[in-house]
């Protein structure tokens, strides 16, 4: 069986289309790194603080007078802040490029290889809590919208909301004083021994499925209220249960994909603080010793990585789109709007 | 079924599911409580019996009549330590909003008066660009380039927040700006200072006035959290994400240092995002 011209043309203006989209995303993608990178280079070198100060110690500790006998411009020299900064700019961008991200103004450790030894530590956290999370906010949000029971319906959608005014790092105490301290059921800290995971995991599973319920609920909504589930589906005798579970919940689900790529920051921030809070080794700890010792190479590399994470996580997002919605599957997307489109 | 029966259906529907004389009275109340917060902000001797910083009683006393949230490990008052740290966090916020608001509002109306345009673009890949940045690397970036303090915390941690409030205005302004009365203006000759002024800013008042209750308590947690982490204020201030961190260590034994601050932030948040949701119901 041979194919029509038109066919050959339509097939192939389709999958040119697919590869100019997946061009332009990588462009894009590439460019909010380029930014990010840039805009904190700027940001920390223009005012390079004392980062060497930090290196051979503070002030404090050394006392003034010693950090006058010392030759500080040579050291500024060895670790390359006495460049100028178009110079600096250049050498980090090509590094960059080459996936260097330097080397630490403190230990001299190269940076790439710092954030590699403690990022499995925070993935884990992160994953581990992500798993209960997502089933979880599904339920809630179903549980605030179906039950007959106006109690029970009052109770979950106001449970989310409630969660997400709390502070990570006083939940994250609360429990430790309950079931650490108290009950003595797990571990309060450490990093090594499985059983040290669950809390903070908890603390971080809660907020994910807090957050992701929010949306959920209010997309749910109004779903509802729309007419293929207020009229049609009830019309053909379906119960509310299977409007809400068969019709509405796939249709709501596009929000909360957005809101799933665009929380994967404030999830990461909420993953350091947790970790501060059990003193967990990971990413906080590395992003809390850097800030305090001003190592902006560590900084720097650190907000690289993270920008990166958000934009593949949000390459990620596009692709479950186009899985949840057939009509993005069509390269000229009849009208169903891209990413942007949706709030 | 006609089209008329079928709003009609909508409507009762939601009137039922809304109940809004309820909602206003609810509105009215937490606003009420939120002007009293506000007024124990400005002047906590009003209500704090004791000298956040003198030493009144026996170290590690438990929440009594004399201390009310009990004492901390050198005999301070928490309770008056709590009222004088809300002042602390409540105007930390309104800083931190009231530079996400200017810069948000600046980018959000160049952006959306001309949707797809250059600036536009070049500023919506700037803003994403900030996005992607997790807001407490972002924050601990410009501390480590302006040094640690409640000033910078609370700038940086307004940085972070302009990008949804520019997002936000973006959309709003793009909106308002189809609309026939701001075009029946430009018309009339109105220049686009004029229209945003009379025209735009008050379509969008309301969206971002929901918006701006609810991120206020998210900035009052940010704020505590990067005080938590040493970047805020320092010991002895009262704020709360110092008392908090303070209170750790003793958690085992003086669980009121530590849980009593934090209840009391949750409860200050758990208000303003009621406010924001009852805002949002009510535009």
């Amino acid at each position: 069986m041979t194919t029509t011209p038109a066919e050959t043309v339509a097939r192939r203006t389709r999958a040119g289309g697919l590869l100019r989209t997946a061009g332009s995303r990588l462009a894009h993608a590439a460019a909010v790194i380029f930014i990010a990178y840039s805009a904190t280079f700027f940001l920390l070198f223009v005012l390079p603080g004392d980062a060497v100060l930090a290196r051979i110690g503070t002030t404090d500790t050394i006392g003034s007078a010693d950090v006058s006998q010392l030759n500080l411009d040579e050291l500024r020299d060895e670790v390359g802040l006495t460049d100028d900064l178009g110079t600096q700019y250049l050498r980090g961008l090509t590094g960059l490029l080459h996936g260097d991200l330097g080397r630490s103004l403190v230990t001299e450790e190269p940076v790439a290889g710092m954030i590699a030894d403690v990022l499995p530590s925070t993935v884990t956290l992160a994953a581990v809590s992500l798993v209960p999370a997502v089933p979880l906010g599904f339920l809630l949000a179903v549980l605030a919208v179906n039950p007959r029971s106006r109690l029970v319906r009052a109770v979950a959608s106001l449970l989310p909301s409630a969660y997400v005014s709390l502070p990570v790092f006083w939940v994250g105490l609360l429990f430790i004083y309950l079931f650490s301290l108290t009950l003595g059921w797990f571990p309060s800290n450490g990093s090594e021994e499985p059983a040290a995971l669950v809390l903070p995991a908890t603390v971080l599973a809660l907020l994910g499925a807090a957050q992701f319920a929010q949306v959920l609920i209010s997309s749910l909504r109004a779903e509802l209220g729309a007419s293929y589930a207020a009229v049609t589906a009830p019309a053909k005798g379906a119960g509310r249960f299977t409007v809400v579970c068969r019709h509405c919940l796939r249709n709501a689900s596009f929000p909360f994909l957005a809101v799933f790529g665009l929380r994967v920051g404030s999830l990461l921030g909420g993953t350091v603080v947790v970790e501060m809070v059990f003193s967990r080794a990971g990413l906080g700890r590395l992003m809390v010793d850097a800030v305090k010792a001003v190592d902006l190479t560590v900084v720097l590399g650190l907000v690289v990585v993270l920008a990166a994470v958000y934009v593949v996580i949000n390459i990620l997002v596009d692709v479950g789109y186009a899985l949840l919605d057939p009509r993005l599957r069509r390269p000229s997307g009849a009208g169903a709007g891209s990413t942007e489109a949706r709030p | 079924m006609t089209d008329a029966t079928l709003t009609t259906t909508t409507r009762t529907a939601e009137r039922r599911l809304s109940r809004p004389r309820v909602r206003v009275r609810e509105l009215h109340v937490h606003l009420t409580l939120l002007a009293g917060l506000v007024l124990v902000g400005m002047f906590p001797s009003l209500v704090a019996r004791h000298d956040p910083y003198a030493l009144d009683g026996i170290p590690f006393t438990p929440p009594s009549g004399t201390f009310w949230f009990g004492t901390d490990e050198i005999g301070r008052d928490l309770f008056s330590r709590v009222v004088h740290g809300l002042q602390i966090s409540l105007f930390s916020a309104a800083l931190a909003i009231a530079v996400a608001l200017v810069l948000g509002a600046v980018i959000g109306v160049l952006s959306g008066l001309r949707p797809g345009g250059l600036l536009d673009r070049l500023l919506g890949i700037v803003t994403e660009s900030v996005m992607a940045i997790p807001s407490v690397l972002l924050a601990l970036a410009v501390i480590t380039a302006y040094g640690r303090g409640a000033f910078v915390a609370a700038v940086a941690i307004g940085i972070g927040e302009a990008t949804g409030f520019a997002r936000l205005i973006r959309g709003c302004v793009m909106q308002a700006s189809t609309q026939t009365y701001v075009e029946a203006a430009r018309t009339c000759g109105a220049g686009p200072l004029r229209v945003v002024v009379r025209h735009i800013v008050p379509a969008i008042f309301s969206p971002v006035l929901a918006y701006t209750a609810l991120h206020f308590g998210l900035a009052m947690l940010a704020i505590g959290a990067l005080s938590y982490l040493g970047f805020g204020e320092s010991p002895p201030s009262p704020e709360w994400g110092v008392l908090i961190a303070g209170g750790q260590k003793y958690l085992a034994h003086a669980w009121w240092v530590a849980i009593i601050p934090g209840l009391v932030l949750a409860a200050v948040v758990v208000l303003l995002n009621r406010i924001a949701y009852l805002l949002q119901e009510h535009r």
